[in-house]
């Protein structure tokens, strides 16, 4: 066989390479990824769709059961637990005064405050301690505190049972830890400095523990935002929607993920996580597992998958919660770089806890957190997003180069922003339904239309913020930020 | 009302029951123990509601106590509600005597979560010789018991008895400073500051403190001695002299007047 002097000098690999038509290979390489990206988001939507289901009719029973008054005055029973409202804060002094007041004018008969200042180098301690006249106490303390060390305990001369310990800095989980350490009560309540807490949102968060005594052993309550609510005095009045669109969205967003989310996850029996700014526990539980891990930046879902893991590892028969009844307020960003930095870190902190947890994944023994909840934040929370962020970077460029059909965009585009909608008018529903404390209609219209607008810009930057967040995770740990605080008073 | 009331106690969901109940409570209107038997049982906080309502009127309280720990303690139930603890509380308040006995038989083989409620109920009592001559057999029981949740609750359940019952209590507290748990040994240090005429009982306490190696327990039991103006005199451990210092401080912190 001859062959021609060209064909003679080039190598066989390069060949095979010249032959492929890359026109085509590009084309079929995205389409392959739209119809894994409509394939994948379809999955996840049933997934959603199971869950939010399960949610409303959960939500609604709840409902009803808060607007059950009990012939009894619960606040001051002597059979209710005693809870310790521990609140970590780090250069907190915009915010402190207003979620200390709420703390100690909640409704509830055995309850104390624990302000843990966490090394702060503003004038967070300062404010505390003229404003709740707070007294040091000059004995060192001899609770054998697990944390960074322990600078002073003051003690309020005008409000029983509230605490303020100065402490050298390690981080919000490091200041958790301080609190439970200190606490001789039977549950504690994380609250973060930002949030305030209803008035009667201790009573109500404490109801599944009376409800299934002895076995659950945490409960998560509502967060909703306060941004664009007034908040005098720790008390909560009517709430407003925010001005700006950014915090706006984000009401929406808090209402999807608590009641619909939430509700319906716990429905399921697949609750693996409590907001960290907002969760009561058991304290001898908690304290068992060696409290809240330093090294990670999702401490609050660390902290819940633990206890799950603890609980079945041990055949202990056990429950974690989520009532939708008790409310606490808290900021959301309001700024861009804020709200990047915020949304990077719980998605960083929910990969590094999936890689933590990799165990427990798909394994029988942890029966539905094994089987259903984790896999639904992996392939929902973790893997969804980057996907359709790719998906909405690369389809549309493909489309208008002719490599991929526009029907299939509009499909990929109807599963993942489409039914986003849904999702979003459904939860608008579940709050008209129930608790509804945005009762004017055009509250509900705005909250309507948000359903809609969110999915035009503010759902593709999620995504985004997620693809490049997971490059970020590849590169090194994250730390937590900085997110500019306002006062509770200041309207925007 | 309490006809409208009725009627949705024996239609509908248990929430409409509950609510029913609770109308009922208030317009002192007790339901017929047939109606609860049939619509009032699915679950604790329904008992604890209709065991409320049994009771809400005095005239009906002797006949309807023990209805109403009928209703309590029914076989489908596993715990109590708050309302079903306080109802119990309410009626060892007015009849101690009649309480204990009825418990008698429907605690013996209990060791969940109802036995450990009732113990603390029990802890909110003041019961004196003259309703309880001695400990109930299952309240020794849960001494033993092998979960320390439940021997921290009978523990707690000894603070609701008075001085002139026999010695059993007061010798049970005690062994529970040297338990094991330390939610037990606080328990202990906790129902010794309950009682009147205590001093035994304050000097073991102190003995207690000096060995105690858990600071949270030690925490407990200067509590109970500084509130029971009692110094240790003893020397004490570096742990256990911080814990007394600190405890003198805490207990010194004047109180403004409430705003």
């Amino acid at each position: 066989m001859s062959l021609s002097p060209s064909s003679a000098l080039v190598p066989a690999h390069s060949a095979f390479l010249l032959t492929i038509n890359w026109t085509v290979a590009l084309s079929d390489a995205i389409t392959l990824f739209g119809w894994f990206a409509i394939s994948l988001y379809a999955l996840i939507n049933g997934l959603y769709f199971v869950i939010h289901t399960a949610a409303l009719p959960r939500l609604h029973t709840e409902h009803r059961l808060s607007e059950w008054h009990e012939p009894s005055d619960k606040s001051g029973s002597q059979f209710m637990p005693g809870v310790a409202v521990v609140i970590p804060a780090y250069n907190e002094a915009q915010v402190i005064l207003d979620s200390v007041r709420a703390s100690v004018s909640a409704e509830y008969h055995d309850q104390e405050t624990i302000v843990v200042n966490d090394g702060s180098d503003d004038e967070t301690l300062a404010i505390l301690v003229e404003e709740f006249d707070m007294r040091p106490i000059p004995m060192e303390c001899p609770i054998d505190f697990p944390t960074e060390p322990v600078r002073d305990v003051y003690q309020s001369t005008a409000h029983q049972g509230l605490y303020v310990i100065d402490k050298e800095n390690g981080g919000r989980s490091d200041a958790i830890n301080t609190g439970i350490w200190f606490t001789d009560k039977d549950l504690f309540c994380t609250i973060d400095a930002d949030t305030i807490l209803d008035q009667t949102g201790l009573i109500e968060v404490v109801k599944p523990f009376l409800w299934n005594w002895g076995t659950v052993i945490a409960a998560g309550g509502t967060v909703r935002v306060s941004n664009g609510t007034t908040f005098g005095q720790g008390k909560t009045p009517q709430p407003k929607l925010p001005r700006k669109l950014l915090p706006k969205v984000q009401v929406l967003e808090y209402l999807r993920a608590f009641h619909s989310g939430r509700i319906g996850l716990d429905a399921l029996n697949s609750l693996i996580l409590l907001s960290g700014a907002f969760g009561v526990f058991r304290t001898d539980v908690v304290r068992e597992i060696d409290g809240y891990r330093t090294d990670t930046i999702a401490e609050d879902l660390d902290l819940v998958i633990r206890l799950h893991k603890a609980m079945i590892d041990s055949h202990e028969d056990y429950k974690i919660a989520f009532v939708p009844a008790p409310v606490a307020w808290t900021q959301v960003p309001e700024d861009f770089s804020s709200f990047v930095a915020q949304r990077q870190r719980w998605y960083n902190g929910l990969i590094e806890n999936l890689i933590t947890h990799r165990k427990m994944l798909f394994n029988p023994r942890y029966g539905l957190i094994g089987l259903f909840a984790l896999p639904f934040f992996l392939i929902a929370e973790a893997i969804g997003p980057p996907t359709e962020a790719i998906g909405y970077l690369l389809l549309p460029i493909a489309v208008l180069l002719g490599l991929y059909e526009q029907m299939s965009f509009l499909l990929f585009f109807i599963v993942t922003s489409g039914f986003g909608i849904f999702l979003s008018w459904y939860a608008t529903y579940g709050e008209v339904w129930t608790f509804r404390r945005y009762h004017k209609v055009t509250d509900v219209v705005q909250l309507l239309a948000l359903g809609v607008i969110e999915n035009f810009g503010y759902r593709q930057l999620r995504g985004l913020i997620k693809m490049v967040g997971l490059v970020q995770f590849a590169q090194g740990p994250l730390e937590w930020g900085k997110m500019a605080r306002k006062r509770f008073d200041d309207d925007d | 009302m309490h006809e409208e009331a009725v009627t949705k106690l024996t239609e509908g969901d248990w929430i409409t029951r509950l609510n029913a109940l609770t109308t009922l409570s208030l317009l002192r209107h007790p339901p017929s123990a047939s109606d609860v038997h049939a619509h009032g049982l699915d679950n604790a906080v329904l008992r604890g509601s209709s065991a409320h309502a049994l009771i809400c009127t005095e005239t009906t309280w002797p006949s309807a106590y023990k209805e109403a720990l009928n209703v309590l303690y029914h076989e489908s139930s596993d715990q109590l509600s708050v309302l079903g603890m306080s109802v119990i509380c309410t009626i060892g308040s007015h009849n101690a005597k009649l309480l204990f006995a009825e418990l008698a038989d429907r605690l013996t083989s209990n060791s969940g979560p109802e036995l450990v409620q009732t113990l603390l109920v029990i802890s909110e009592l003041d019961i004196d010789r003259e309703s309880v001559e001695e400990l109930p057999p299952w309240i020794t029981a849960a001494l033993a018991a092998d979960d320390a949740q439940v021997r921290a609750a009978a523990v707690r359940s000894l603070g609701g008895f008075d001085s002139t019952v026999s010695q059993q209590p007061t010798s049970a507290v005690v062994a529970a400073l040297s338990d094991s748990a330390q939610q037990v040994r606080i328990a202990a240090a906790q129902v010794i500051d309950r009682w009147d005429d205590n001093e035994a009982l304050l000097q073991d306490l102190a003995r207690a403190l000096t060995i105690e190696p858990n600071s949270h327990v030690r925490q407990s039991i200067v509590r109970t001695l500084v509130h029971q103006g009692y110094d240790p005199q003893r020397p004490l451990s570096v742990g256990a002299m911080k814990s007394w210092k600190w405890g003198l401080q805490l207990a010194d912190t004047p109180m403004e007047e409430s705003v």
